[in-house]
């Protein structure tokens, strides 16, 4: 069918290449978009596409810190931005303009903004108190050597206001870079070596913290075992990406030859680039490449735009190649040279909830494990951002009855001079949960016990809050923030530019003791956390089931859920399996994993829709019949709607089944977008999120289903007290009973005292 | 013109006794009541309807001499009398909830109209009456195996109920409806209801022990852990206590008097000891005249006076009035050891024992032996020690007979409770032994300082009987200090530990569980030095050391906490009310906690420590004293509470804002604790008591007859021993010194006393009495003190125990002990505490009071 598209329509491929290209580009800016179009005009495929690429990308400074508002004043006069460069290019050519605002108490002379990058000088902006409420603008060379892999620019105020007699540092003299200031680089794509030492660079560059993206050549129609080590790959970088954004697009290729010459040169991606070929079916642009007898992986360049790297994954046979991609995924560290051989290991099933990126729950966890490098863990006056760290929990910890995550809180600070304002404020979520007083008495090394709070237990509290009843979700920031008091004399206020506080690396959460159950269906935890599949972080206990012809959008949809379950988990989906509804052999010990209309059509006329209408009914869903039941039907009529379902496993009621669809399969598009988006994901809650073009609908769960693990004691009394009132009069009428009971027993007893012989 | 003859008429007689200015404010009131209260003016002075008057509605107003403040009771009153019902009414809606017959004030409350709207509660109520007596009368279930396997579900139920965790809201929720069950069940009559609250108490303090237990120890601080672990024990123990206490007392037994068989030749006979050892012979002499007054065959009733102290007078009164006298060669186990000599000497099948000063009335042995007859096995008839002299919480509180004293409780209910489960023990006196039974345990056991509850567990492990019989048959003094109260429960309390030591209830055969139960239950009480110190203390952890000892929000530590002594207090006042107002053992028991901390703890350890001493009676106090060395560690506790309270009241201010509540707990805690803690003050502030003799209160009719052989009527108000009160209703020509007769009325025989007056005061004079021969005194006695009824009716089992306004009143005792204090520490302010004093009687004054309680106006004089 692709190749149909293709025939037909040249002009359509054109476009469609122009969106490719465009998608993968790095925050994408106008500019860049003119440059491409150029390129790709008619006389572009004539020229040499070996030359290396040079584009500018504008940045705006707002969207590359969380930090809002952008100001600095007297007490708080610093402020850095960092962001990261990627390591197969090079930055040419770099200019800052700067949109700002300043206040009117400055005192002009003195007053001054020093822009550095990479802790050099590279500007000064003298500021006037005459400018004051305009917006100003200014623009900066930035010498490109100073740029390096991940850069800082720092902007510093040296102002003083006046204060009766004295001049002195004040809040009021600030200093205001608007969000539409505007960072532009220019930069020369580099060819990189063909080194394996270098992977995953550069494929994925953890220094750019811009979204990633993936793209994969595929077969015209891949068999199930190679869409499976598309999907180890996928999740491979998935785990890589992390927070990141991850587009991952597919591109088939024909294996016969195209019928004119540069056709297929302008259908490959314009970037790094995977490919996983088998013996028999050879992309054309690679019809020569050798035959292996034992899997291999090789870097070569891009044959269309040799620039660029291909990653070639060949074995013999497409289950040789499925396992040993998942060798290679779990073990590429050491390699070097340009290609290797792999000899495909067996890998051993994991344990539940080994998953890298979530708290264990076997011992106490040091903070220092939560940072990638412990410098995290320290602050000083001039970096006052929180500390924070990501608490990842199991998603099904069963919270009930208790009172909080116990922290051993180790931390310190240099003593302030005199007791004033300095604390440490604990938060989670940005939700304040303590304080503490920062002493003179030379508290070096304070050692406290928290706990975070868990949201059940206040009289008055929102009880709508399912488990996990935290006041953390699966996912969440704990944070530490030390303010420092400023020293005052009687006539200045200096900012402390010595202070320091850092919470020691040996503190402790513990989260060990806590069962593992939870109410399902959850989107929300999917969506989050790949709840429940993620409990075996390597996809173990997982069936992904998609349809007979595997369309780019059911491949891409597969591709992109996988990355993101792997994501949560941090650990590569190398046990992961995929097959047809009709392959299924029922299994009680899998979770199910649905991908498309058409296959959540099958399994329901396969395995019945009971669990589904269960969750259904209650709902009024009119509506959404076709979206679930009759996908062909809706196509015409009905706009474009996705979901994420979930419901019971019709084979286990320890398991579920989870089903992305659509109303057409082309708006599974939808689904990826919003997995994308945390934002979106937020959204999800209940059994069911129905994604239309303009907005997320979440329903409600109405008649749960519970996994996991408790003693039955646990389990009775947990949902006993889920009726209170129906415990309260079965206690009543006990109470009735047993008075009646006793007042008999005593009646009894009394005569017998009195009436003896 | 007739009613203008008729108001000059009143007009001249109120004006007989006072101001025209009062004469004409009170015909004011007295027509503007009419106008009012639509009744007639004459039949104002019939006292006609006591509820048509204004004195019934304003009994603070005296409507004769009008007070300044007059105005603001008045407006206050009305205004409660229309918003409120007034208790009076109460108890008239549920005595007679159909009569319309309510006055205009009473329909103008909107209670009123409440209770027409509350018909279907009402209703609902006495349905519920009725279920409970018919649910009992028939047999609702006829097999056996399903009841039993009914409770025993129902008692699954109630332990999943205890333990089922819930969040705040759920538990309150859930508490709610347990504590309207209670309310509504609190006036129903019958043991079901009782039970009912009792059972709901022990669910909702099980329930927060359960919790507490399991969810409240903070292990992550070890120092809390320790402080909170210590708390749990100490709170265990109260729950523990608790619960043993509802056993025991639920079901008082209540028996009666079995009669004894007709033919006196199969009266058995007694063998009466009274032993003693230094009291002086004017507290014994009574009770040996009225053991021989007592009505028993003579042939069969020996007395024997069992004189360890050996003194040469006893010897001659015993000879003089002919009962036995019996020393022996040592002092050896004391009491015990004295009783066991005199066994050894005696041959009667039974033993009465009767301490130096309890003075039996005449029908002691009729009434209780009887029961002999009906048990072989009965080994113990136990009746109360009954104290006409008050002891020093009533003395030096002030409220002698008008509130149930310490002893109450345990005589009047846990005894009464104890028999239901054959476990009433032998109390040292007042009961009579079988002899049989007695020799079989090897008389009274001497290896403890309790020697009485001793000898009364081991006769129960041979599986001999024991009765109680709560009609006070025999009288005696109270302690008469702090210091020897604090000695004798300081005796108890180690005698009681000792045998938990020595001859542990729970372990050993021969006992029932209800015996075992209530055993410990008595031993275990006595424990309660340490705990009740700790609760003392509790609240410092927090305030002083910041520690949380219950780690748990402070909501859900209210949530579950205060139910939990809400119950605790609802059961108990219904269960124990009548014998012990709520609250007030609180009181009695802190002061005790710090003497009988060590004595108990010391008994645990090393049992064989220790002696016998003897409880001091008789003697007098000559002025009020401040009793330093009791209340010394009472006054360290106050001070720690007092800086804990301040640093509570600082953090309210000035610490976290997220402690609040729990600080907020905390300083209600330790206030209450605070006030406690003044009440074991307030005691200890000795009052004067001169008397050698006590006069007990009495109004009865007799006459006197002068030297002149003139008789006349007159009033006997108190007497004692020696003496007596008697008021005159005419002056009479006596002076002191006069020889008088007084005589009585008994039964149909007269006797005469030949007395001397020696003051005279009003129409009141003061006699002593002059007996010729020991057969007067006896006569005397039998009139008086020995009298078979002599002190029925005695006891308060009508004052209803009203919890909060039994809190009001502990919370005034506790004030007082503070008042008190700060004037013998600092005399200069006592002026200034009498104006706060003043000030607070003036507020209380204008506050709204029921009707129909104040006192008559005698203004009229009619």
């Amino acid at each position: 069918m692709n190749h149909w598209v293709c025939k037909q329509a040249s002009t359509f491929a054109w476009v469609m290449l122009t969106a490719l290209l465009l998608g993968s580009s790095v925050g994408p800016v106008t500019a860049q978009e003119r440059q491409m179009e150029n390129e790709l005009s008619a006389v572009e495929r004539f020229r040499p596409v070996n030359e290396l690429p040079q584009w500018t990308e504008r940045y705006a400074v707002g969207t590359m810190t969380s930090q809002a508002p952008l100001r600095i004043s007297g007490v708080n006069s610093q402020m850095t931005i960092g962001f990261g460069g990627r390591f197969d290019r090079v930055v040419t050519g770099a200019t800052l303009r700067l949109n700002y605002q300043t206040s009117p108490a400055i005192i002009d002379v003195v007053t001054q903004v020093r822009v550095l990058l990479n802790n050099e000088v590279t500007g000064v902006i003298p500021l006037r108190a005459n400018d004051a409420g305009t917006n100003q603008s200014v623009t900066l060379r930035l010498d490109p050597r100073l740029f390096a892999q991940y850069n800082e620019l720092r902007f510093e105020l040296l102002s003083e206001v006046n204060v009766g007699q004295c001049t002195s540092a004040s809040p009021s003299a600030w200093f205001e870079i608007l969000r539409n200031s505007e960072l532009q680089l220019e930069y020369q794509q580099l060819k990189v070596a063909d080194e394996l030492a270098y992977f995953p660079e550069p494929w994925f560059d953890n220094n750019d913290f811009g979204s990633a993206s993936l793209q994969f050549i595929l077969p015209p129609q891949p068999e199930l075992k190679e869409t499976e080590a598309l999907g180890v790959m996928a999740s491979y970088f998935g785990m890589l990406a992390d927070w990141r954004e991850l587009k991952i697009e597919v591109l088939r290729m024909r294996l016969d030859e195209p019928e004119w010459d540069e056709d297929w040169r302008l259908r490959w991606p314009r970037q790094h680039a995977i490919v996983m070929l088998t013996n028999e079916e050879r992309p054309w642009a690679l019809r020569n490449y050798p035959q292996v007898a034992t899997p291999q992986v090789e870097i070569i360049d891009n044959p269309a735009y040799p620039t660029y790297k291909l990653l070639v994954l060949a074995a013999p046979d497409a289950a040789t190649l499925r396992d040993a991609t998942a060798t290679f995924v779990t073990g590429n560290r050491g390699l070097s040279g340009s290609s290797a051989t792999i000899n495909p290991m067996p890998l051993e099933p994991r344990e539940p909830y080994a998953a890298p990126r979530w708290i264990s729950i076997d011992q106490p966890v040091r903070f220092a494990d939560l940072v990638d490098h412990p410098s995290e863990l320290e602050r000083s006056a001039s970096n006052r951002s929180p500390i924070q760290l990501e608490l990842r929990l199991p998603p099904d910890l069963f919270t009930w009855q208790q009172y909080g995550i116990p922290i051993d809180l180790r931390f310190r600070y240099t003593p302030p001079i005199v007791r004033d304002e300095s604390r440490m404020l604990v938060s989670v979520n940005n939700e304040f949960i303590k304080g503490f007083t920062m002493t003179e008495a030379g508290m070096e090394n304070a050692e406290e016990r928290v706990r975070v709070p868990l949201i059940d237990g206040g009289l008055f509290a929102d009880n709508n809050v399912q488990i996990p009843s935290f006041k953390l979700g699966a996912i969440n920031q704990l944070q530490f923030e030390f303010s420092f008091g400023s020293v005052s004399d009687a006539c200045r206020v200096m900012p402390l530019q010595n202070a320091r506080g850092a919470i020691d690396g040996n503190s402790l959460i513990d989260l060990r003791g806590y069962d593992h159950y939870i109410a399902l269906p959850d989107v929300h935890l999917f969506a989050k956390t790949g709840f429940p599949f993620s409990k075996y972080d390597d996809l173990s206990r997982t069936r992904i089931v998609v349809p007979e012809m595997l369309t780019d959008d059911i491949v891409q949809t597969l591709l992109s859920i996988v990355a993101k379950i792997s994501a949560a988990t941090g650990y590569p989906a190398t046990q992961l399996t995929v097959s047809t509804v009709a392959d299924i052999e029922p299994s009680a010990d899998h979770d199910y994993l649905i991908v498309g209309s058409t296959t959540l059509k099958e399994w329901l006329e396969r395995f019945g829709d009971d669990a589904l209408q269960a969750q259904l009914q209650g709902h009024a869903l009119s509506g959404q019949d076709n979206l679930l039941y009759q996908p062909d039907l809706a196509l015409q009529n009905s706009g474009p709607s996705a979901a994420v379902v979930g419901f019971q496993s019709p084979f286990s009621t320890q398991h579920s089944v989870i089903a992305i669809t659509a109303t057409t399969d082309s708006y599974l598009e939808r689904v990826r977008a919003v997995f994308n988006d945390a934002s979106s994901t937020d959204q999800f809650s209940g059994f069911m999120a129905v994604l239309t073009p303009a907005r997320v609908d979440s329903y409600d769960t109405i008649q749960p289903y519970y996994v996991g693990s408790l003693s039955w004691w646990k389990r009775f009394t947990y949902h006993l007290a889920q009726y209170p009132m129906v415990v309260t009069l079965l206690a009543l009428f006990a109470v009735l009973i047993l008075a009646l009971s006793i007042v008999r027993i005593f009646q009894r007893r009394a005569q017998q005292r009195v009436v003896k012989k | 013109m007739r009613w203008f003859m008729q108001l000059r008429e009143q007009w001249r007689e109120v004006r007989r006794k006072q101001s025209r200015l009062s004469t004409a404010f009170y015909l004011f009131w007295l027509y503007l009541e009419v106008a009012m209260l639509n009744s007639r003016a004459s039949e104002q002075f019939d006292h006609a309807d006591q509820r048509l008057r204004l004195n019934y509605w304003f009994p603070h107003v005296n409507f004769q001499r009008p007070r300044w403040l007059d105005p603001i009771r008045l407006a206050l009153q009305a205004v409660w009398l229309l918003l409120f019902e007034t208790q009076q009414e109460r108890a008239d809606g549920l005595t007679q909830r159909n009569t319309d017959r309510t006055s205009i004030l009473q329909r103008l409350n909107p209670w009123h109209h409440r209770r027409l709207a509350t018909k279907p509660v009402q209703f609902a109520t006495s349905g519920f009456e009725r279920f409970f007596s018919t649910l009992l009368s028939r047999e609702w279930i006829p097999s056996q195996t399903i009841r039993i396997l009914i409770t025993v579900g129902a008692a699954l139920l109630v332990a999943l109920v205890i333990s089922i965790p819930m969040d705040a809201t759920d538990q309150g929720l859930m508490l709610l409806f347990f504590w309207a069950l209670a309310l509504w069940v609190r006036n129903l009559q019958g043991r079901i209801p009782m039970l009912l609250m009792v059972l709901l108490s022990v669910i909702v303090s099980t329930r927060y022990l359960f919790w507490r237990v399991t969810q409240t120890i903070n292990w992550d601080v070890p120092f809390d852990a320790a402080l909170g672990i210590l708390l749990l024990v100490a709170e265990s123990y109260a729950w523990l206590i608790l619960v043993l206490g509802y056993i025991q007392t639920v079901w008082p037994l209540e028996r009666r008097v079995a009669q004894l068989p007709a033919d006196l030749s199969l009266w058995p006979s007694v063998d009466v000891y009274i032993p003693s050892y230094n009291e002086p012979l004017s507290v014994v002499r009574s009770t040996v005249v009225a053991a021989t007054a007592m009505d028993w065959p003579k042939d069969r009733l020996n007395i024997y006076v069992l004189d360890d102290g050996k003194r040469p007078d006893f010897k001659e009164f015993c000879e003089e009035i002919g009962v036995g006298y019996i020393v022996r060669a040592d002092n050896s186990h004391a009491k015990a050891g004295n009783l066991n000599h005199a066994l050894t000497i005696t041959a009667g099948d039974y033993i009465t024992i009767f301490d130096c000063d309890h003075i039996p009335s005449r029908g002691f042995l009729q009434l209780t032996v009887g029961w002999f007859f009906q048990d072989p096995k009965l080994a113990l008839v136990q009746t109360p020690h009954h104290f006409f002299s008050a002891d020093p919480f009533e003395r030096n509180l002030s409220v002698f007979r008008s509130r149930p004293n310490e002893g109450e409780l345990f005589y009047g209910l846990i005894q009464d409770g104890n028999d239901m489960w054959n476990a009433s023990f032998f109390c040292g006196s007042c009961a009579i032994l079988k002899r049989g039974p007695l020799e079989e345990v090897g008389g009274i056991a001497v290896e403890t300082v309790t020697e009485d509850a001793h000898t009364a567990l081991k006769l129960h492990r041979l599986g001999y009987n024991s009765a109680y019989l709560n009609i006070p048959l025999a009288a005696g003094l109270a302690t008469e200090s702090l210091s020897a109260h604090i000695g004798q429960r300081i005796r108890w309390a180690r005698g009681m530990a000792q045998i938990f030591r020595l001859d542990n209830p729970l372990r050993g055969k021969g006992l029932n569980w209800g015996q075992r139960i209530c055993y410990a239950n008595a031993m275990l009480y006595f424990l309660n030095g340490i705990p009740r110190t700790i609760f003392l203390l509790a609240p410092l952890a927090f305030l002083l050391l910041h520690s949380y000892i219950v780690f748990a929000p402070a909501v859900m530590i209210a949530m579950y906490a205060i139910p939990h002594l809400i119950h605790a207090n609802l059961a108990n006042s219904r269960a124990q009310g009548n014998y012990r107002h709520s609250f007030w053992a609180e009181m009695y028991e802190t002061v005790l906690a710090w003497y009988i901390l060590r004595p108990t703890t010391v008994a645990l350890f090393a049992p064989k420590h220790g002696k016998f001493n003897v409880t001091a009676k008789g003697g007098t106090i000559e002025r009020d004293y401040f009793d330093l060395n009791i209340s010394l560690p009472y006054l360290i506790l106050i001070g720690l509470s007092l800086i804990g309270a301040g640093f509570g009241v600082y953090s309210l201010f000035f610490g976290p804002r997220d402690e609040l509540l729990t600080v907020t707990l905390n300083l209600f805690w330790i206030t209450y604790n605070l006030f406690i803690l003044g009440g074991a003050l307030a005691v200890a502030e000795e009052a004067k008591q001169v008397r050698a003799s006590h006069r007990i209160r009495v109004d009865r009719s007799i006459s006197i007859m002068t030297a002149s052989e003139h008789s006349y009527a007159a009033e006997l108000i108190d007497f004692a021993s020696s003496g007596a009160g008697i008021r005159f209703y005419d002056e009479l020509p006596l002076a002191p010194g006069d020889s008088i007769h007084v005589v009585m009325h008994h039964g149909t025989t007269r006797h005469g006393f030949p007395a001397r007056v020696v003051s005279m005061r009003g129409l009141t004079i003061g006699v002593r009495f002059e007996f010729p021969d020991s057969a007067a005194e006896r006569a005397f006695l039998r009139a008086t003190f020995a009298r078979a009824d002599a002190w029925v009716g005695w006891r308060f089992n009508e004052t209803k125990d009203q919890p909060l306004s039994s809190l009001r009143e502990i919370l005034g005792i506790g004030f007082r002990g503070y008042q008190n204090l700060a004037v013998r520490l600092a005399p200069p302010l006592a002026p200034v505490l009498g104006l706060i004093n003043r000030g607070w009687g003036v507020i209380m004054s204008v506050l709204p009071q029921a009707p129909g309680t104040g006192e008559e106006d005698e203004s009229l004089g009619v």
